[in-house]
């Protein structure tokens, strides 16, 4: 007997099982894409008891051999980013508008970017899951043309595997002032910026180097590892590089040109109503911090900004100016 | 409404109920109108003697655990 259809059902996470990875899905109904990331769209859907209870379980090879049968939109856009510099605005801005599905830092991508694949064909499975893992997760719910995935932000690390799996997709990449990055993770760190909770290595950095240095060293460290990845790959396909200055108005003055996708003015309304809501807490109004950021800064933030960030950030604005 | 109903007696669990409710999108979305968790565990029971299968809220209790578990330990693989 053949498995019932996956129409309807998103990826939630790949998890470990005694056959090897497994990937469990929930049936999100009509539940959308508009919370600030996919876990948190996730856990609202499995406040439904049903949504819960009647999960289902497959193996990876559902995803590497995907029924195309199932319908999907095709994704329009990538966001990738340094980290708090406006993509999750830029990800809630597009979640605003009915006809886009916004994928903001989906669990299961990341989850297949990792997965611990040592085989011949590792490369080619790891795109053919890729693939699989989007289509799944971009299944209209309500109409949608459009999927915008917003990535994590070591991803650019994996930019030509990302690329490899969607060669005509175009991809922006959000960064902001070096400074006013390091201070906000100063004050709230991004998992990615815990010691210890990411492999140093992905970063080019030695475990033990990490011990020895300040928790803003180790910041200032993966800033510009993933800014040297982005550099190292800014040519591969329809590429902008979009500084933080320039939202939210870049949005639906050029970026929905450069992604092919035409904005109509009522889509337009929303996003404007939604950049005026702090992207991460939504029941505040969202207030321009840059100035305050910059007199936060502590010398030494500013000598990790110039010493390890001041260089790429120069070569980013470089990109953008020539875009 | 259930496309088959059940006379004789229950002789099935939750394993079987739950593969008939992921390969009938009606019968989902029948249990998905019910938010509330226990009127929810109500109708599961219940929907499941209709289709022949013996759910307990015991074992209801236990498979939502799971499920609950799962979802915590999504970032472990």
């Amino acid at each position: 007997m053949s498995e019932p259809s996956l129409q309807g059902w998103t990826p939630l996470s790949l998890t470990g099982s005694t056959d090897g990875p497994a990937v469990d899905w929930c049936n999100f109904g009509p539940v959308r894409f508009t919370d600030s990331f996919f876990e948190q769209t996730a856990a609202r859907a499995l406040r439904n008891p049903a949504r819960q209870l009647f999960r289902r379980q497959t193996g990876l090879e559902v995803l590497e051999h995907w029924d195309e049968r199932v319908p999907s939109v095709r994704p329009t856009g990538f966001i990738y980013h340094l980290s708090r510099c406006g993509s999750t605005l830029a990800a809630q801005m597009l979640a605003a508008s009915p006809r886009n599905i916004a994928l903001s830092e989906p669990i299961p991508f990341d989850q297949v970017l990792s997965l611990p694949l040592a085989d011949d064909e590792a490369n080619s499975r790891r795109i053919a899951c890729l693939r699989g893992v989007v289509h799944a997760m971009a299944q209209p719910r309500a109409g949608e043309t459009r999927c915008f995935i917003k990535v994590d932000s070591w991803h650019t690390h994996a930019l030509p595997l990302i690329h490899a799996a969607f060669p005509d997709v175009p991809w922006i990449f959000l960064y902001r002032d070096p400074v006013e990055v390091l201070v906000s993770h100063h004050r709230q760190r991004g998992g990615q910026m815990i010691p210890g909770l990411m492999n140093a290595r992905l970063f080019g950095l030695d475990p033990a180097e990490v011990l020895r240095m300040s928790p803003d060293e180790y910041c200032a460290h993966v800033l510009a590892s993933i800014s040297r990845a982005v550099l190292r790959h800014a040519g591969l396909g329809h590429s902008r590089f979009i500084n933080y200055r320039q939202l939210p108005g870049i949005l639906w003055e050029s970026l929905g040109d450069f992604f092919g996708a035409e904005f109509a003015p009522e889509e337009i309304a929303l996003m404007r109503e939604a950049s005026c809501i702090s992207a991460k807490q939504p029941h505040q109004s969202f207030a321009p911090d840059a100035a305050e950021k910059q007199s936060a800064a502590t010398e030494e933030i500013r000598r990790l900004a110039a010493t390890h960030l001041a260089g790429p950030y120069a070569q980013m604005e470089a990109l953008r100016a020539g875009a | 409404m259930p496309d088959s109903v059940s006379d004789s007696s229950p002789r099935q669990g939750f394993a079987a109920f739950k593969a008939l409710v992921i390969a009938s999108p009606a019968l989902f979305q029948e249990l998905a109108a019910e938010e509330h968790p226990m009127r929810f565990q109500d109708r599961v029971i219940e929907l499941a003697r209709l289709h022949g299968c013996a759910v307990s809220r015991e074992e209801l209790e236990a498979e939502t655990r799971l499920a609950r578990r799962r979802w915590i330990e999504r970032r472990v693989l």
